[in-house]
């Protein structure tokens, strides 16, 4: 079923372009009629597709709809960092420019966005949501350069799905030019991260005899 | 042929091969580390670390750890999520590890014997599911194959199956592999 779903670069999908057009279509009515099947079927009318083209395009309904935007999006983000040098950056600027350019432009509008929350935060949609954050915090690591390979990978991507959902609840209400406060909001959570990682580091060489030794005022 | 060209309704596609392949080699060459890692530390608590069983056991784990670099290369190249379980393959290997080689020399050549045993049927097992699309991935599974098969060849030399209670240590040590090479591909 993912197969269907999962947007393709690689042009082995001969509907592709036609899917990505209704996605469009239906993201752009989402932001007045919601994610529903009424607005895929009108999206799809708007586009002159045969009746029931949509449902073979997305036979989940608009839930296929939002999971093929959102890897979508991902992708998108993933060769923006790449086009951009992202890679260049310190770490947490790459993981700020990730969030950014993720929102910024790979969101859609923000009405059709909050709308398209509402449906996921439904008790039955909760798989699909984690799946869904879990493909966009492990694109914006992969963007990042993240090269880990032990359980550092998933403590790595459990804080930023914390760090992007809440950035993300705290952009759908901005209002400030520029999303100006979003990204300070940003910053402070990301501040937030570090000071704990800063914590444990210490706690560790306090803790680790070796590491203790290599500490200048350990050695006297 | 293809990875996953008779592939029936349920089994895995052709991605979902390369995932757990790539995975439980990358989870199962940690875990061959941690256990050298285990021996090599006994060996200095005993102070053994320059016996010939010592130097015998530096060397397997040097190839070892090579072997762990490439998979980890792997995992981050093919964007292949590790195994949840690495922390636990930390602490277990690393006990074997120290176990056996606390129990002697002998029984520290069994391990690898065991072990090695296991993950070579294992490696023969991927090299045969792998396609012609996967042939770069196929090469090195099948020469990191021939070094595990050298390692039991030099185990064996060494006397492992004249340790106490071989074939008992032998019939755990399989067991234990084998569950966490299931558990690794899938979790």
């Amino acid at each position: 079923m993912d197969e269907q779903k999962t947007p393709d670069f690689a042009g082995n999908d001969p509907d592709a372009l036609l899917r990505d057009r209704l996605a469009d279509a239906l993201a752009s009515e989402a932001s007045f009629d919601g994610w529903t099947r009424a607005a895929l079927a009108s999206a799809a009318r708007g586009l002159d597709l045969p009746a029931g083209e949509g449902e073979r395009l997305f036979p989940g309904g608009p839930l296929d709809v939002l999971a093929y935007l959102s890897r979508r999006s991902d992708m998108r983000m993933v060769e923006d960092m790449e086009k951009e040098g992202v890679i260049a950056l310190k770490i947490r600027d790459r993981i700020k420019a990730a969030v950014r350019i993720r929102l910024e432009r790979h969101a859609g509008q923000r009405e059709a966005a909050r709308r398209a929350l509402s449906l996921l935060s439904l008790p039955f949609n909760a798989p699909l949501a984690m799946k869904l954050l879990y493909g966009t915090v492990d694109a914006m690591w992969y963007a990042a350069g993240d090269t880990s390979t032990d359980f550092n990978f998933y403590t790595k991507r459990a804080t930023l799905a914390g760090v992007y959902s809440s950035t993300l609840l705290y952009w759908l209400n901005d209002r400030s030019p520029d999303a100006e406060a979003t990204w300070a909001f940003l910053d402070r959570r990301i501040d937030d991260v570090m000071r704990i990682e800063k914590l444990k580091g210490q706690v560790r060489s306090w803790t680790n005899p070796k590491r203790a030794a290599a500490r200048p005022a350990a050695r006297r | 042929m293809k990875t996953a060209h008779h592939r029936n309704p349920g089994d895995p596609d052709a991605r979902e091969v390369i995932e757990r392949t790539i995975r439980v080699d990358q989870a199962g060459e940690f875990g061959a580390v941690r256990i050298y890692e285990g021996q090599l530390a006994a060996l200095r608590w005993t102070g053994r670390s320059n016996s010939e069983t010592g130097r015998r056991i530096q060397h397997m784990a040097s190839q070892e750890r090579n072997h762990n670099k490439v998979f980890d290369r792997l995992l981050v190249e093919r964007r292949v999520r590790p195994t949840l379980l690495s922390p636990l393959w930390s602490v277990a290997g690393f006990a074997l590890g120290a176990a056996t080689a606390l129990m002697g020399d002998k029984a520290a050549m069994a391990c690898t014997v065991a072990v090695e045993e296991t993950i070579e049927e294992h490696y023969a097992e991927q090299a045969a599911a792998l396609g012609d699309d996967e042939k770069d991935l196929r090469a090195t599974v099948e020469k990191f194959r021939d070094e595990e098969i050298e390692h039991r060849d030099e185990a064996l030399a060494a006397g492992a199956e004249q340790a106490v209670g071989y074939e008992a240590l032998s019939a755990v040590i399989k067991t234990g592999s084998r569950l966490a090479i299931w558990l690794s591909t899938r979790i």
